[in-house]
Parts: structure tokens; C-alpha cells; sequence
């Protein structure tokens, strides 16, 4: 059995179909890439996932229970499927340690001073002991994620969820991340990353999902994906990608127009 | 008309009233502003439930109380407090409350004082209410998510998370509020509290020393806005946590302690 199964998933935002018959699974020790556009649908399923967003229908089963099911205990569930935010969602209130012990206190009722033992350890992983007594506005972006991961690990989760994690980060911060999904991917993290970042997707996952309008398209490890997969829709989707920014303006024929004209 | 002498019988003779006046206006703004804090986060607590779409035995005890918040929010800031104040103190009446035998005896509490502190903390709920509501809703909706993802229920989510930003973020409106009471706490003089413009009207109607008397109240109700607001400036400016020195004399002249 796998440590989590998504059996035909679907979430409609009103009209609108964002998920459609989504069936995954991941194993444990697993790190599995979500790659597409934006608008694929890759997030949502992602906060389905812990159920930050309510499915419309399909089974979610974490560790043998369909954590849709009702009398699940929801924070319980949600305190073993820690994310990881674009937009880091630290809480402004508390210095650095704090952020990575109120979780601990209130949901797992740890003790305070086992807590911050935990806290201090996981700081130490992703390289801000040295912070830990910081105010969360005083430390840079990159700073930022690192502690939201540090805050993810405490709750000790059985998969950590990363929604875009660098996709707010200016390009220098971005590495000093990365290396620490690397370090959690490599000490056999169960992880689900979506991402843009191609690199990470190739060289560190296990497996890369690529989703398109709602539907995983194509499923495999990174060389099927990258190398083997024709798949018209992924083959669009990384080309599109590899073309440099003056490529993809050429392709708009109004906006390059009268640059043309002169030719 | 000798002004020069008037003041200096006012304060001679009189002193002891302004003192008492001051005294009591402080006592009144700041209960009112504290006590108020505290039942206001409960207002906006009431008019912040949703209780539609939900279980019956829930909306059966929802459905009141958020009616009953958003009745008393309308109606307190609806109406003036002066005739808040006399509605109070004769509906009390009505009902054979005695106020003038509580308290009698303690310094400042003498009178109507507990009346009056009673109306002003009623009324700046409801104001208390409103930012405390406005506070909550300008939370970042990902800090909930961020605290949801752990696991959080919502009361915790409430007091850890949203709750200590909202007041935070609005400590300019609330030390605004306390001002505000310090200045209409005057208007309780109607139910006959012992505050600063009630005695400086009964200094000056000793012996028709009027303008004396309320230019004295004036500088009085200045000094003491003044003063507040330089403690609500240094508090913000001890939470941003700033290094540089602060300075009273800059809350005079740079009202601004943010660094844009």
C-alpha cells in the first residue's frame, strides 16, 4: 500500500473545472515533481492534498484512511502533511523560533523546552540557528522559505507538501533552497514539489508528473520525461520553456509588429 | 475684565477641583478605552460568526448573538453618547439603582462616576468593535493557511495567529480612541460625573469666572492629548523594535514613527 493515494480526484471552483479525475500515488521516501503551466491545475491538487481546498469528489487515502471521510480529524491529518508556500505564510507575530515551535506546542503538545530542542535542530538543518531570534521581517526571502521549511519539519510530517517554493524568490535566493530540498530529498524525504524550476525537477526527483488543464498528462521518471516522452502537450510545454524571452515575443505577431515593419 | 486675576483665583481657591477633574477624566478614558478593548474583541467576534449553511444547534445560538452584536454596534455609534448617558442613567433609575451609594466615599468615585464609567466603556465597545473587525479582516489570508497547513484548529489560529496582528496593526486607531475619550468623556458631565469640564464649570460658577475656567480646561484637555499621544507613539515604536533613541519632543512635530 502506498503512503498516499489520490483516486479520481476532481475540484470545481463553481463552473469552472480545475481538476479533473486526478489518480495518483506516492510512495514513502518518494519525491515526486509537479510540472506544467500555471493554470494546470498543480496547486490545487496540491491543496487538496491537505485539504486546504475541499475536492468535489474522488478519495484522498493518507496512510490507509480516505482523510475525506467525515469524523477524520482534519488537524490531525493536515499536522502530518506539513507545505511549504510561495509565498512562505510565516507568522508575522512570532520571531523565527517561535514559528517553529507553536505548531509543536499546540498541535502535537510537545513540551516547550522539547519543542525548542526540535526547533534549534531543524534551524540548524537549513542553516539559521544564527537567526532563530529574528524577527520574520528582518530576514531576506530566501531566509524566509528556509524557515518554512524548518517549520514543516518540526511537525517530524510523513510528506511535506512544497507549493512553488522559489517562485517568489529573486534568482540569487533561489539556490540557497533548492539545496536544502536537495538535502531533504536525498535523507529520503517524502516530498511533493511543484515547481518550475526544470532543473530540480531533473536532476533531484524520483519521479515528474506533468499536468495540463486539469489532467496528469504524462507520469514517469525524470530521463521519460525529459528524453523519451512524446507526448505533444509536454513537448509544447518545454520547449516553450527552453525559447529565450525575445523567441516568445516574436511568436505574438501584434505586439512585434511594427518592430517588423522595418525589416 | 482681569483674567491675570481670575486664574490665579481659580487655581489658588480652586485647585483641588481641576485636580480631581483631571483625575476623574483620566480614570474614565482609560477604563473606558481598556474595558471597551476587551469587550469589544467579543463584539467583533459576534459579528464576525457565520452561521449560515451551518448545523442547526449551531446557528440556534449564532444566529442571536450575531444579531444582537451588529444591533449594538448600529445603535452605540448611531446615537451620541451624551444621550446614551442620560437613557442609562434614568433607565437605571427606573429600574432602583442607586448610583450615588456605590463606591461613595473612594477618592474620584464619588457621584455618578461608576455610571459614567459604565456608559463610556459601553460606548467605545461598539467603536472597539468595529477596528477590532476591520483589524482581523486585514490579516493576510495566508497566515491562516500557513497555520491551518499545521494543523491549527481555529481557536488557536484565532489567539496565536490573528488576533495578537489585528490588535497589533491597530494600535494607531485604538490610541486614537483613547484620545477621543479623554476628549468626550466631557460630555458625561449631563449625568453630573465629576470630570474635568464638570468641575472647572463649578470653579467658575463660584464667582462668574467662566472664560478663565474653561481656558484653563482647554490647556488642561491639550496637555493630556498631548501626553497620549506621545505614549501611543513611543508603544508602536518599542514594538517596531527601533534602535535610535526616542525622542518626545519629535511626537510634537514628526507624527510619523514609521520608517516608510
Amino acid at each position: 500500500m502506498s503512503l498516499l493515494e489520490i483516486k479520481h480526484v476532481a475540484k470545481n471552483f463553481d463552473d469552472t473545472v480545475v481538476l479533473k479525475d486526478i489518480s495518483l500515488n506516492v510512495e514513502k521516501g518518494e519525491c515526486v515533481t509537479i510540472i506544467g503551466s500555471s493554470g494546470s491545475g498543480k496547486s490545487t491538487l496540491l491543496r487538496c492534498i491537505n485539504l486546504l481546498e475541499q475536492p468535489t469528489s474522488g478519495e484522498i487515502v493518507f496512510d490507509g484512511v480516505n482523510i475525506l471521510n467525515k469524523g477524520v480529524d482534519l488537524n490531525h491529518v493536515r499536522s502530518r502533511l506539513s507545505m511549504v508556500f510561495q509565498s512562505f505564510n510565516l507568522f508575522n507575530n512570532m520571531d523565527v523560533l517561535s514559528n517553529c515551535v507553536i505548531g509543536q506546542v499546540k498541535v502535537l503538545k510537545r513540551n516547550k523546552k522539547e519543542a525548542i530542542e526540535i526547533a534549534e535542530r531543524n534551524l540548524e538543518k537549513v542553516g539559521l540557528k544564527d537567526r532563530m531570534h529574528f524577527k520574520i521581517r528582518d530576514i531576506s526571502g530566501g531566509q524566509k522559505q528556509r524557515v518554512a521549511i524548518a517549520r514543516a519539519l518540526c511537525m517530524n510530517p510523513d510528506i511535506i507538501l512544497f507549493d512553488e517554493p522559489t517562485s517568489a524568490l529573486d534568482p540569487e535566493m533561489v539556490n540557497e533552497v533548492l539545496k536544502v530540498m536537495k538535502e531533504l530529498a536525498a535523507n529520503k524525504t517524502t516530498m511533493i514539489v511543484v515547481t518550475h524550476e526544470m532543473d530540480f525537477a531533473k536532476d533531484v526527483s524520483d519521479r515528474v508528473i506533468f499536468m495540463d488543464q486539469g489532467v496528469i498528462v504524462a507520469d514517469g521518471s525524470p530521463d521519460y520525461i525529459f528524453n523519451q516522452c512524446e507526448n505533444e502537450r509536454l513537448q509544447s510545454f518545454l520547449t516553450r520553456r527552453h525559447r529565450s524571452p525575445v523567441e516568445r515575443i516574436k511568436e505574438q505577431p501584434n505586439l512585434f509588429h511594427s518592430v517588423t515593419l522595418g525589416d | 475684565m482681569d483674567i491675570a486675576g481670575d486664574f490665579s483665583v481659580l487655581l489658588g481657591n480652586y485647585g483641588i477641583f481641576y485636580l480631581q477633574g483631571i483625575a476623574a477624566t483620566i480614570l474614565l478614558s482609560i477604563v473606558g478605552t481598556f474595558g471597551g478593548l476587551a469587550l469589544g474583541i467579543f463584539l467583533a467576534f459576534g459579528k464576525k460568526l457565520q452561521p449560515k449553511g451551518k448545523r442547526v444547534s449551531v446557528q440556534l445560538w449564532q444566529w442571536p448573538i450575531k444579531v444582537f452584536c451588529q444591533a449594538y454596534s448600529i445603535i452605540l455609534r448611531g446615537t451620541p453618547m451624551m444621550v446614551q448617558a442620560i437613557l442609562f442613567k434614568y433607565g437605571t433609575q427606573m429600574l432602583g439603582v442607586k448610583w450615588t451609594e456605590i463606591l461613595q466615599g473612594v477618592p474620584v468615585f464619588n457621584g455618578w462616576m461608576v455610571a459614567g464609567l459604565i456608559v463610556i466603556t459601553l460606548n467605545t465597545t461598539a467603536y472597539m468593535g468595529e477596528i477590532i473587525q476591520a483589524g482581523l479582516n486585514g490579516v493576510d489570508k495566508g497566515q491562516v493557511e500557513g497555520a491551518r497547513s499545521l494543523g491549527m484548529n481555529d481557536l488557536q489560529i484565532l489567539f496565536h495567529v490573528t488576533l495578537p496582528q489585528a490588535i497589533r496593526n491597530s494600535i494607531p486607531t485604538i490610541g486614537n480612541e483613547w484620545i477621543v475619550n479623554i476628549k468626550d468623556s466631557s460630555v458625561l458631565n449631563v449625568i453630573s460625573v465629576a470630570e474635568l469640564y464638570f468641575m472647572g464649570n463649578s470653579a467658575a460658577s463660584k464667582g462668574y469666572r467662566y472664560f478663565a475656567s474653561y481656558l484653563i480646561i482647554a490647556l488642561i484637555y491639550l496637555t493630556l492629548t498631548l501626553i497620549a499621544t506621545g505614549i501611543l507613539k513611543m508603544v508602536e515604536f518599542k514594538m517596531d523594535g527601533k534602535k535610535s533613541k526616542f525622542r518626545f519632543i519629535n511626537v510634537l512635530f514628526h507624527y510619523k514613527t514609521k520608517e516608510a
